[in-house]
């Protein structure tokens, strides 16, 4: 995407590593865990019992993870600015955005758990079947992420609103770690709600 | 806020959402004309999901202006993915 410039670090533009290399051993780590936890679910739909997995999928509301989607990558968008206004020295306006990148997160859990709750009282739980089974797991271990984050999130808040000099490098390791959460769902959207 | 609003990183998030609709338009439930149409279908619902992690992880994560080794590992776990899932798509069943 043009237009997109490189980060600016006291007026130069040079090739570096976002936040720390601890969080991208963390991210990639989780991101390596998820693919390996991808693989078991398609295996138990492809291979296991396709007929079950396309019955039960149609009881997933697409619009509620349309709209969730929609929801995280909003909270991305905020997170970013976020990060970018914290570069420019911009304090007040990134606790800002992150202050609105965690409601988008609120609102995710709130969608969520309305979404759990309706199939929970429609009698469908994580013991109904092989696809409902994975379908609370890894939501589930997504939404364990989401409050990570959130988590995340409130310690940046506190640094860019209280430290004299926030520190760049935990302001950007937050923002890794919250897109992370943010593109993982990209693909459980994709998986559970969409590909039949 | 407006020159944040007017930022390439917003715009950014306008081609995601475009995306994103057109994932869930082509997830939504049509009649197929036959298997590998439906297989073809995931397979593009898949494809435009990989390519919205890939800009999050490039623009957003700015993975872009990272050193080479990061660049790759991302690529490398974005491909392992596309490879692992749409083959269970095409030849599992």
């Amino acid at each position: 995407m043009h237009g997109l410039e490189a980060p600016v670090m006291g007026g130069a533009t040079s090739r570096r590593l976002p936040g720390d290399v601890n969080i991208w051993v963390f991210v990639i780590g989780d991101m390596l865990i998820f693919s390996a936890y991808f693989a078991a679910y398609l295996f138990a739909d492809r291979v296991g019992n396709h007929e079950l997995f396309l019955q039960s999928q149609q009881y997933l509301s697409q619009n509620l993870g349309f709209c969730n989607t929609l929801i995280l990558l909003t909270s991305s968008l905020f997170v970013a600015l976020g990060v970018h206004a914290a570069r420019l020295g911009d304090f007040a306006v990134a606790s800002r955005f992150l202050e609105l990148a965690g409601a988008c997160g609120v609102v995710f859990l709130f969608v969520k758990a309305y979404e759990w709750y309706s199939k929970l009282v429609g009698g469908l739980t994580i013991s109904t079947n092989a696809f409902f089974m994975h379908y609370y797991v890894m939501t589930g271990v997504h939404v364990v992420h989401v409050l990570i984050g959130l988590t995340f999130l409130i310690v940046l808040w506190r640094e860019l609103r209280g430290a004299p000099t926030p520190r760049m490098e935990l302001v950007e390791a937050g923002g890794i770690y919250w897109h992370m959460v943010d593109f993982l769902w990209f693909l459980i959207f994709a998986l559970l709600y969409l590909m039949r | 806020m407006r020159p944040y609003l007017q930022h390439p990183l917003t715009r950014l998030w306008l081609v995601l959402l475009l995306a994103t609709v057109l994932s869930w338009w082509l997830g939504s439930d049509k009649p197929v004309a036959s298997h590998q149409a439906g297989v073809l279908t995931a397979v593009s619902i898949l494809v435009v999901a990989i390519i919205k992690c890939r800009l999050v992880i490039r623009n957003y994560m700015e993975v872009r202006f990272a050193p080479s080794w990061l660049q790759w590992t991302c690529d490398a776990w974005l491909l392992l993915n596309f490879a692992m899932v749409s083959s269970f798509y095409w030849f599992a069943i």
